[in-house]
């Protein structure tokens, strides 16, 4: 792409701005809520963006996918309540952050990591997308187990209090994981009898009910979110924490970096998604953060990494759907159906006949990111102090809000009562220390773990050892091993270090 | 190491994550027997090292209650008593609410649910109740009904809309 065909597109989509900025604010809002997501929002406005040219529309889904993504952080921060799937490793540092009273600088340590991992990604995809496109071949079902597996290894480090408890929780989530029916014969498992439970434990409700419910059953004996020693640093709206947390950022800007690369990485791969991408880049900057112990306690990293990896999806996904015709995710799906409705031909030769719309996308998205910048930064110190109403106000509102958005996924009222069942079980986890996030990480990636399993054990009629047979999954394990090393071999150097 | 702060042990709380996990992992068992391998292969791996770790934790448990005296109830789940009035209350509520929304709709339903919900909180006077409950439902209402149009089964307030607005 030559410099001269950048600065034409940067012009015409700056020209753009009047359907950026709906679409990034839609798009927050839409991520904020719970059970909401750009897929599902995406199909509702299909009248209006088939209606639109190309350019517009594009422009429009691209800035609207990408705010979600962003959203999805802010209740995930304030009251433990992922608005996206791929915001619930946010909650792990982000709420206690809160508690303390930080929320202000968790909010904009989130926002700046959600921003720059974007753009980051976006530069990065812009740069490499030749090579990027074929990478999503490379990953195939042998590699991906590898892959998932550096997000579940997150429930034994989560377990390091407890290994037992936590062990538990994360292999309950599994097995909940499982329930509907099995990848290759359709035949239902542990459904109890619910038709609804064949597609498996719906996401949206499982999440509402272990966050949001869950958690709001907890709060329901405290007076607000925040301690009464974080009251005062939490009422306070000057722009002292958005500065720090800026300069935090900054300075951490390599982190950021990283873990909206891994985001990318994860995101070309089909069917792969934000939330295993904020998984494994949380894993991945526990494991080699010098203190990991900090990590659940309100660790600034853990939310940029989380938040970092989250969005650095955003691009990557849009990358197999544009260079190969295979759309990397139900929201890419959705914008594949707007571009073909207007005559384009996904595949290698869009980038030659029509670079002005192909490459216009990532740069629409560069554009999305920056206005992001002005809109949301400036909002953080007014957010943050909704910590700061009374739980006798917030209780009833977070619950019955969030169970009825628990509907709007699927439709089913069913749903209203997952929602209702995941949050007694997270109640009675909270209270007993089992770990509410074990539980989940297990329910998100269960089953796309089981799912590549099985497929690479079937192409081996299942011979296990057809997951160390290619050479890009040995070099993943042998990365995966290695993460899960160093720790300890830091571990004991330290400790050998410290001895006379 | 700094200790963490010692809260009163009732073991039996411990438990009852451990004992739905057990239940489930039987009843996944049960439901998937006479399955292909491939519909079960996991879920056995997953569900025998599930079933030990259950196990270990009772033997935990049992080795607690009957070396160190230590009590085997459910305090932690049912404490304080304050509490746990109002959060059975909001089950409550949001059972009722889920159970009735095919006929009460969003509109009525979720303001009836929230002003229960209130009051059992402890929200007072009425007044508040019922204006913070108006203000909140009207919100969901036009975000989710309206802007949304999520697909909630309609109510009184949903068909007056519609009679009104066509």
């Amino acid at each position: 792409m030559s410099w001269d065909l950048l600065t034409q597109l940067f012009s015409q989509q700056l020209s753009l701005w009047w359907i950026i900025w709906p679409g990034i604010l839609l798009g927050i809002v839409v991520g904020f809520l719970p059970g909401f997501n750009a897929e599902n929002t995406l199909i509702m406005l299909l009248p209006l963006t088939l209606a639109m040219p190309v350019q517009h529309a594009f422009a429009f889904m691209t800035s609207l996918y990408c705010a979600t993504h962003l959203g999805g952080g802010i209740p995930a921060i304030l009251v433990r309540i992922p608005g996206t799937p791929g915001a619930a490793a946010t909650t792990l540092d982000g709420y206690p952050l809160t508690q303390q009273g930080r929320g202000q600088f968790a909010l904009v340590l989130s926002f700046f990591a959600s921003v720059f991992s974007g753009l980051f990604a976006c530069i990065l995809t812009l740069a490499l997308l030749p090579w990027l496109s074929v990478m999503g071949l490379y990953l195939r079902s042998v590699e991906m187990v590898v892959v998932m597996l550096f997000g579940l290894t997150l429930i034994a480090l989560i377990a390091a209090k407890d290994v037992l408890k936590g062990l538990i929780a994360g292999l309950f989530g599994l097995m909940i994981g499982m329930i509907g029916v099995d990848h290759i014969y359709n035949t239902p498992r542990a459904t109890f009898g619910f038709l609804e439970l064949y597609d498996g434990v719906p996401l949206a409700p499982a999440l509402i009910g272990l966050f949001a419910v869950g958690e709001a059953l907890t709060m329901v004996e405290r007076k607000l979110i925040v301690s009464a020693d974080a009251r005062k640093t939490g009422s306070s709206h000057d722009w002292g924490q958005t500065l720090e947390a800026m300069r935090y950022s900054i300075k951490r800007w390599w982190h950021v970096f990283w873990t909206g690369g891994i985001g990318l990485l994860i995101g070309i791969v089909p069917g792969a998604g934000a939330s295993i991408a904020s998984f494994v880049a949380y894993q991945q900057s526990r494991m080699w953060s010098k203190h990991p112990e900090r990590y659940g306690t309100g660790e600034p990293d853990g939310v940029i990494a989380a938040e970092g990896g989250n969005n650095g999806v955003c691009s990557g996904t849009l990358v197999p759907m544009m260079a190969l015709g295979v759309p990397g995710g139900s929201t890419s799906a959705v914008m594949m159906i707007v571009l073909q409705y207007h005559g384009m031909v996904m595949g290698p030769q869009l980038f030659s006949d029509q670079p002005q719309l192909a490459y216009g996308v990532f740069v629409g998205m560069l554009l999305s990111y920056l206005f992001m910048i002005l809109t949301i930064f400036p909002l953080a110190r007014y957010m943050s102090r909704v910590v700061l109403i009374e739980t006798t106000y917030l209780v009833p509102i977070i619950i019955l809000v969030t169970v009825t958005a628990a509907f709007s996924e699927r439709q089913y009222l069913f749903d209203m009562g997952v929602a209702i069942v995941f949050g007694i079980i997270a109640y009675i986890a909270n209270k007993t220390d089992y770990h509410v996030a074990a539980i989940l990480i297990g329910v998100i990636l269960g089953p796309i773990f089981e799912n590549y399993l099985v497929r690479a054990m079937r192409l081996s009629q299942g011979d296990p050892r057809i997951l160390f047979t290619s050479t890009l999954g040995n070099v993943l394990w042998t990365l995966l091993l290695l993460s899960l090393l160093f720790p300890i071999v830091r571990a004991w150097l330290a400790k050998r270090k410290a001895s006379p | 190491m700094k200790e963490a702060k010692e809260k009163p042990k009732a073991l039996g709380a411990d438990l009852v994550i451990p004992v739905l996990a057990l239940g489930f992992t039987i009843y996944f068992f049960f439901s998937t027997r006479g399955l292909q391998w491939e519909a079960r292969a996991n879920g056995l791996i997953i569900g025998t090292a599930l079933i030990l770790l259950v196990a270990a934790q009772l033997v935990r448990i049992g080795i607690s209650v009957v070396r160190r005296r230590e009590p085997l109830g459910f305090a932690p789940l049912v404490s304080p008593p304050d509490a746990l009035r109002k959060r059975l209350g909001m089950l409550a509520v949001t059972i009722a609410f889920v159970a009735t929304i095919p006929w009460l709709g969003l509109g009525l339903g979720l303001f009836a649910a929230l002003a229960a919900a209130f009051w059992i909180m402890g929200v007072r006077p009425a007044r508040n109740v019922l204006l913070v409950a108006f203000i909140i439902t009207a919100v969901c209402w036009v975000l989710f009904t309206i802007a949304l149009d999520i697909g909630l089964p309609p109510g009184p307030v949903e068909h007056l809309y519609h009679h009104f607005a066509g």
